[in-house]
């Protein structure tokens, strides 16, 4: 505990504690003090000068960032001494600054503008030449005039503490000085859009926003993020006030939320909110004799009806499959399931890319991360199995490389090397086809170091493993914690054929190193859905049905080739784990629904009707994130032309199908009650059991070439798709194939020639790319590329040959 | 003449090969390490001696050297690092190569008896990139010393750990602020850092570091060896000991000249030579180019002593006197003077950066005779902005040349403003 | 992507030695010196093989490079021929040596003659004010109290030797 200290700013008296700065101190106080290389996330730089006071007893003015408080101290932050210095400050600052706030996009929430009117002089002395700066492309996320850079080096500091990616340096020396990434290839973080954030003029600043809008003509609205599990808090600035750009979000910038996001947000976050001005539907249609009819939506409502009723006469509503994009909110699911349901459908998924859902059946509320955000910052073990949240999930992997910065051990394991932005203490890879056998020898690695009674049961089963000695590393390392491990589980795990048995094994690690789980899921609310009654085995409320009331998940709907499938926002050619059996069943099936914010060519040729839905941030909803954290919000604006909100969509479906008058909830608030209470009732009554999977023997086999399907996280849902900018971000990689130099000689493939994927049925062409960070006897396979429509099960075992 | 010239550091200015070993050894050198080594005394009465010494540093802040070393925490965990600031690069000034070059080893002595004082591990011997000579000379040193068991493990079969390392810098002025050398040695870009933290507490890799001039470290050994009266004595009251003062510009005998402190700047004048035949001194500036210019008839007045040169209004500084006499464009050598600083400013902080470089075009054009009517005034107010703004003293460096020749020399700095008013906007 | 000579690479663990084992950082001035002395200039490659001699970002090697002034990024002359021009030096006429070498090379401060001999650099105080006008020649050596007739003649002999070495 740090000593409690007496100082005065400006007359006033105030208790801090020993340790802080006097702008901390001045900060908590209310009482501002003018600053720009000061950043309370980021490491004292003290080069600004702007915050210089006036400190009894000293001789010149210090800098209120830089200075400790001590007892006694008093500071006057407006005595004549401070201003000049302030002043002063300002000045040097504007001589080589040059006057383009009427061309530059920060006019009217400048810092340098705002601290010149209110600490500068009105008038300026300097009559010499002003320096200026080549502009660098620093991409097409960033924009840069690096004249305007004033040196606070807030960039540069976030690369190295925060990014943990250095990009931006300060080159050369002096008046000279600039900042730039030299080589000139652009910002690849995944946190690249926050520099935009920390510079406080207009050196860096938003590239697909630049020159549309002046920021006091726009709204702000309190978000969510809509692409992965943390749901980070965003706001969205939206034009108010000129008719021709009226109603668009004009960009996005992070809502400080310290547990989730804190002050930051990643790319995909911040950027693909372009997506709702391009690819829309904006009206319903059905398709007659081949041909796509626009109608109105009451006559669309009732061919869905209509359609859906005859099915289930003549066939029953169990030839009837739902799947719901794993974004969708919880109203939306809700009502989507409740609707089906109501029509006798049992086979309601948002689980997309699963292959093997059978583990599913024991977990209480649905797969969650054991901690929270800033929880994940005390483990001094991490363990990542198969997991890679830098790209996907970045706010979390920023705890993960918070952790590892105060000396935890971060271990990874998968199918890939980590891609780490920071230390890491153990990165390996393994064969795909073989990770229940590796699971299953770490247990057996972990049961000779230490005893315990419940696990020694397993050792018959784990006979015959052989503990290698990297796995006796990694034991070692894990058993060697002061507080219980964090165990990761990653997507790419759950994508696998072998999932249940692999997470056997994952839970008897678990319980040996007496911690729990933790799961990331796909999308941004996956943990919601399930609690509203979007997965084939639970009620609204995650209620357990029994197993004669179980349905089928996504990949058993489409390899049963059902009569009519519902998909809402889901692109099955692109999003889904086995494409090819979706695409087979969708065509062959006699009615689909395609309900998505998106154009999709490919979905014109399966669906019969399209209806038109609001998307992200036109959408009032619930999101429920990985630590089970329920957050609302409400749509910043509407939907285009006539998409309406999904969750109206799915209600009035519901009163069309039983011709009731009136929606079951006219207020989107009220939707989200009802799951509450769902869940609430369910676990009053202990509904959520969380059963023990035990389990079985291991067959030792050496590894066979496998695929692992990847979803690149600029392609991975219709909203990122859709956002140009961050299209170009992703550029050309995210159509590569990749395998190691290894198994590249020995299928005798290599970066000239395409690579010729057969899997199952299936077979695709792709171009390769030698990868060393992909483990042995694995190849990377794009999913989100279109020919990979025609395979099936990527993740799984494969035949690969060269060809032209 | 002066008595006790050229004792302390340079004492071997006219002996041959007295970089070398054998020849140091002969001198009495290493006799002081090999005591200590031997004897192991208590580290505090060694510091009591070096303050009583009066010793202060000699690269140009003058801080007193026992007080400094008394801030080191030997107890502090971790490795402890020497750095010896031999970057030597403030105009006028050009002792610490002598050192380097005729005396290396009183050096490496120094810094040996110094890690030994504070509980050091590490000692580095930092010079500045352009000294390839200087450099082989103490690499050279350094094997033979290392050869003899004097540096590095176990010294002379003792206990004692401590490893001394030469270091080439690669050409900047800031690199000599003690805290950018650190940053140097780090590998990065020679930014000062703001203090606190200071270096004894959080210095190379974060751990307790004192750094020392070369000049100063050189003295040590001899101080320990004659004894911290006999040092002090030489000297003044305020200013123990002797300095080495390099004299350049319009004199006739431009050298060092390690002389007692509180000799007159008459005498040392005279060993430099003097003026050319018909001329006057006209400015002086003592201490290097960073310190406050003092006017002639000052100047020969004076006494080269700390509290003498503060009388005066300047400062001793690095001991780099560069004598101007009445032949000398004051406009132009300040012109020069403020284009150096405007090429070294490391380009951290606001007033610095930006305000180095508009004194240097200022004083450019005031000595073009390119001048505007208020310009004189101007500058004297951006020195003044500068001055105590900042996060080193490289803010001071700018403003006491540019302030003290506006005080003193005006008139001549007022030839640079042209007689037209011009409202020539050159942004 | 150039890769560091095994001489170079000798040369830069010996630096590196000399610091903490999780400290090369330390080390990169010198790898960029020695890289430099070894291939006449740092070019892009350069920068990147000495980034990953270290295991350091590119970026901080190439702010390292752009920070001091005796890195050279553009292929230099022959000879580097570097006039001081600071005060003491400003004070013996160091300029009319500076304005005599302009003409007799036919170049520009910054600038290498046309047969690649020589480079023309303006440098700041070298520490020989006694010798002042100073002079360093290749980043090496001191020529010192220069005369137009000793650079002149110093020029002629570093132009008529034979030098075969090409670095």
């Amino acid at each position: 505990m740090s000593a409690a200290v007496n100082i005065k700013i400006d007359n006033q008296s105030i208790q801090c504690q020993s340790g802080q700065s006097i702008i901390e101190v001045a900060d908590q106080a209310g009482i501002y003090i003018p600053r720009f290389c000061y950043h309370p996330k980021l490491s004292i730089a003290a080069n600004c000068r702007m915050c210089l006071v006036e400190v009894q007893q000293a001789p010149k003015p210090l800098p209120a960032c830089a200075t400790p408080v001590s007892e006694g101290m008093v500071v006057y932050t407006r005595s004549r001494k401070a201003l000049q210095a302030q002043q002063d400050i300002m000045s040097f600052l504007l001589i080589n600054h040059p006057l383009d706030c009427p061309i530059c996009d920060q006019g009217g929430e400048c810092d340098l503008q705002d601290l010149a009117m209110a600490y500068g002089r009105s008038r300026g002395e300097f009559e010499e030449h002003k320096r200026a700066v080549e502009d660098e492309h620093l991409g097409p996320l960033v924009s840069t005039e690096m004249t305007r850079c004033i040196h606070c080096t807030r960039c540069v500091r976030f690369g190295e503490e925060i990014a943990g990616m250095p990009e931006l340096g300060v080159m050369s020396r002096g008046g000279r000085a600039y900042i730039g990434t030299y080589l000139g290839k652009g910002l690849h973080s995944e946190l690249s859009g926050n520099v935009i954030d920390v510079c406080p003029v207009g050196a860096l600043t938003a590239k697909p926003s630049r020159f549309k809008g002046r920021s006091w003509t726009f709204k702000q609205h309190a978000q969510l993020a809509r692409h992965d599990c943390v749901g980070s808090h965003v706001y969205c600035h939206v034009q108010s006030h000129y008719t021709d750009a009226a109603h668009t979000v004009m960009r996005v910038l992070p809502r400080a939320q310290e547990d989730l996001n804190e002050v930051w947000l990643s790319d995909r976050d911040r950027f693909s909110y372009e997506a709702l001005q391009h690819q829309r539907l904006t009206q319903p249609q059905i398709k007659e004799g081949g041909q796509w009819k626009v109608v109105p939506w009451n006559v669309a409502l009732d061919v869905i009806t209509d359609r859906l009723s005859g099915i289930i006469q003549t066939a029953g509503a169990d030839q009837i499959a739902g799947c719901i994009a794993p974004s969708a909110t919880v109203e939306e699911g809700f009502l989507f399931q409740d609707w089906l349901r109501s029509l006798g459908v049992r086979n309601i998924d948002c689980r997309m890319r699963e292959a093997d859902v059978s583990h599913d059946l024991n977990v209480g509320l649905g797969p969650r991360l054991a901690c929270t955000l800033p929880e994940i910052e005390t483990h001094d073990r991490i363990l990542l199995l198969e997991a890679f949240p830098r790209r996907h999930q970045p706010m979390l992997n920023h705890r993960i490389r918070k952790a590892a910065q105060s000396g935890a051990a971060v271990l990874s394991w998968g199918s890939r090397l980590q891609d780490a932005n920071y230390t890491i203490a153990f990165n390996e890879t393994l064969p795909i086809s073989t990770w229940a056998e590796h699971m299953a020898t770490l247990v057996k690695a972990l049961l000779q170091l230490k005893d315990d009674q419940v696990y020694q049961t397993l050792s018959a089963a784990l006979e015959p493993l052989e503990v290698t000695p990297t796995i006796q590393t990694l034991a070692t390392t894990l058993l060697d914690h002061q507080t219980p491990p964090m165990i990761l589980i990653g997507e790419t795990m759950l994508q696998h054929p072998d999932a249940t048995q692999i997470i056997a094994w994952a839970e008897c690690l678990a319980g040996l190193l007496s911690t729990q789980l933790s799961w990331v899921t796909s999308g941004a609310n996956t943990a919601g859905l399930w609690l509203s009654g979007c997965v084939p085995h639970r009620a609204p409320g995650a209620v357990p049905l029994p197993k004669e009331d179980i349905g089928l998940g996504t990949l058993e709907s489409f390899k049963a080739q059902l009569k009519a499938y519902i998909i809402h926002d889901v692109m099955p050619d692109l999003d889904v784990m086995g494409s090819r059996q979706a695409l087979e069943a969708l065509n062959q099936s006699a009615f689909n629904v395609y309900v998505s914010p998106f154009e999709s060519s490919a979905a014109r040729d399966w669906a019969d009707v399209i209806l038109p839905c609001a998307a992200g941030y036109e959408t009032s909803g619930t999101l429920v994130n990985a630590t089970g954290t329920w957050q609302t919000v409400a749509s910043a604006l509407a939907a285009p032309g006539e998409a309406k909100p999904a969750w109206k969509i799915y209600a009035a479906l519901a009163a069309w199908h039983h011709t009731e008058t009136q929606l079951k909830f006219d207020e989107v608030t009220a939707v989200a009650q009802a799951v509450e209470h769902a869940v609430q009732s369910a676990k009053a009554q202990n509904k959520h059991d969380q059963a023990v999977l035990v389990p079985e023997a291991i067959q030792v086999t050496p590894p066979t070439l496998w695929g692992v399907a990847y979803w690149h996280d600029l392609r991975e849902d219709t909203l990122v798709r859709a956002a140009p900018a961050l299209q170009l971000q992703a550029g050309e990689d995210v159509a590569y194939a990749r395998c190691n130099t290894l198994t590249a000689t020995t299928f005798a493939l290599n970066e000239t020639t395409y690579v010729q994927v057969k899997q199952g049925e299936g077979q695709a062409r792709f171009k390769l790319k030698i990868d060393e960070s992909i483990a042995n006897h694995t190849v990377q396979i794009p999913m989100t590329e279109p020919v990979s429509a025609s395979l099936g099960l990527c993740t799984g075992p494969i035949e690969v040959e060269a060809c032209a | 003449m002066i008595e006790h010239l050229n004792t302390v550091c340079y004492r071997f200015k006219s002996v041959e090969n007295s970089w070398t070993l054998p020849v140091y050894l002969e001198h009495g050198g290493y006799a002081v390490w090999k005591e200590i080594v031997k004897t192991a005394p208590d580290p505090k009465d060694l510091i009591e001696v070096i303050k009583r010494s009066g010793l202060r540093g000699r690269g140009g802040a003058g801080f007193p050297t026992g007080l400094k070393w008394s801030f080191m925490d030997r107890n502090a965990p971790g490795p402890k690092y020497l750095i010896c600031n031999s970057d030597e690069g403030e105009p006028g000034t050009f002792k610490d190569r002598q050192i380097l070059t005729t005396n290396p080893h009183q050096l490496i002595e120094g810094m040996l008896i110094a890690s030994y004082v504070m509980g050091l591990d590490v000692g580095y011997n930092f010079l500045r990139g352009e000294f390839a000579l200087p450099f082989q000379r103490c690499e050279s040193a350094l094997a033979e010393a290392r050869a003899a068991g004097l540096v590095g493990a176990s010294i002379l079969g003792s206990k004692l750990n401590i490893e001394i390392h030469n270091i080439l810098g690669a050409g900047s002025y800031i690199v000599g602020e003690e805290t950018a050398m650190i940053e140097a040695l780090e590998g990065k870009r020679a930014y000062p850092r703001y203090k606190p933290p200071f270096p004894a507490v959080h210095g190379l890799y974060g751990q307790p570091t004192t750094v020392n001039n070369t000049e100063t470290l050189a003295s040590v050994p001899m101080i320990l060896a004659q004894g911290a009266d006999w040092f002090s004595g030489l000297g003044t009251e305020k200013s123990g000991g002797t300095k080495m003062f390099s004299v350049s510009g319009h004199v006739n005998n431009p050298g060092v000249f390690e002389i007692p402190l509180g000799t007159s700047f008459e005498s040392l004048l005279a060993l430099a030579g003097g003026l050319q035949e018909g001329r006057s001194c006209l400015v002086v500036i003592p201490g290097g180019t960073s310190m406050r210019v003092v006017p002639g008839a000052e100047m020969l007045t004076s006494e080269m002593s700390y509290e003498g040169m503060e009388a005066v209004g300047s400062a001793i500084g690095s001991g780099g006197l560069i004598v101007m006499d009445d032949r000398t464009d004051i406009a132009q050598a300040l012109a020069v003077m403020m284009e150096f600083y405007q090429h070294e400013s490391c380009g951290q902080c606001t007033p610095c950066r930006e305000g180095s470089g508009w004194v240097s075009a200022l004083t450019a054009r005031l000595a073009q005779g390119l001048g505007k009517p208020g310009d004189i005034d101007r500058l004297y107010a951006i020195a003044k902005q500068i001055e105590g703004r900042t996060i080193c003293a490289f803010g001071e460096a700018i403003s006491w040349p540019v302030t003290s020749f506006i005080q003193h020399f005006r008139p001549q700095l007022e030839v640079g403003i042209a007689s037209n008013e011009s409202s020539e906007n050159c942004t | 992507m150039a890769q560091l000579s095994d001489q170079t690479c000798k040369i830069i663990d010996a630096w590196r030695a000399k610091f903490p084992k999780d400290q090369s950082r330390s080390a990169v001035l010198m790898a960029l010196r020695t890289v430099q002395d070894e291939l006449g200039h740092l070019s892009d490659e350069s920068l990147h093989a000495v980034a990953d001699y270290l295991d350091m970002p590119v970026a901080q090697v190439s702010e390292v490079v752009s920070f001091y002034s005796m890195y050279r990024r553009t292929p230099q002359g022959k000879h580097t021929l570097a006039i001081c021009n600071s005060l003491s030096c400003h004070l013996c006429q160091a300029q009319s040596l500076l304005d005599h070498l302009k003409t007799r090379l036919g170049i520009e401060p910054g600038q290498t003659t046309a047969d690649g001999q020589f480079t023309l650099k303006v440098t700041e105080c070298l520490a020989a004010c006694a010798g002042a006008p100073a002079l360093l020649l290749d980043d090496q050596h001191y020529h010192e109290s220069m005369t137009i007739e000793s650079l002149d003649a110093l020029i002629d002999t570093l132009s008529s030797s034979q030098g075969a070495d090409n670095d």
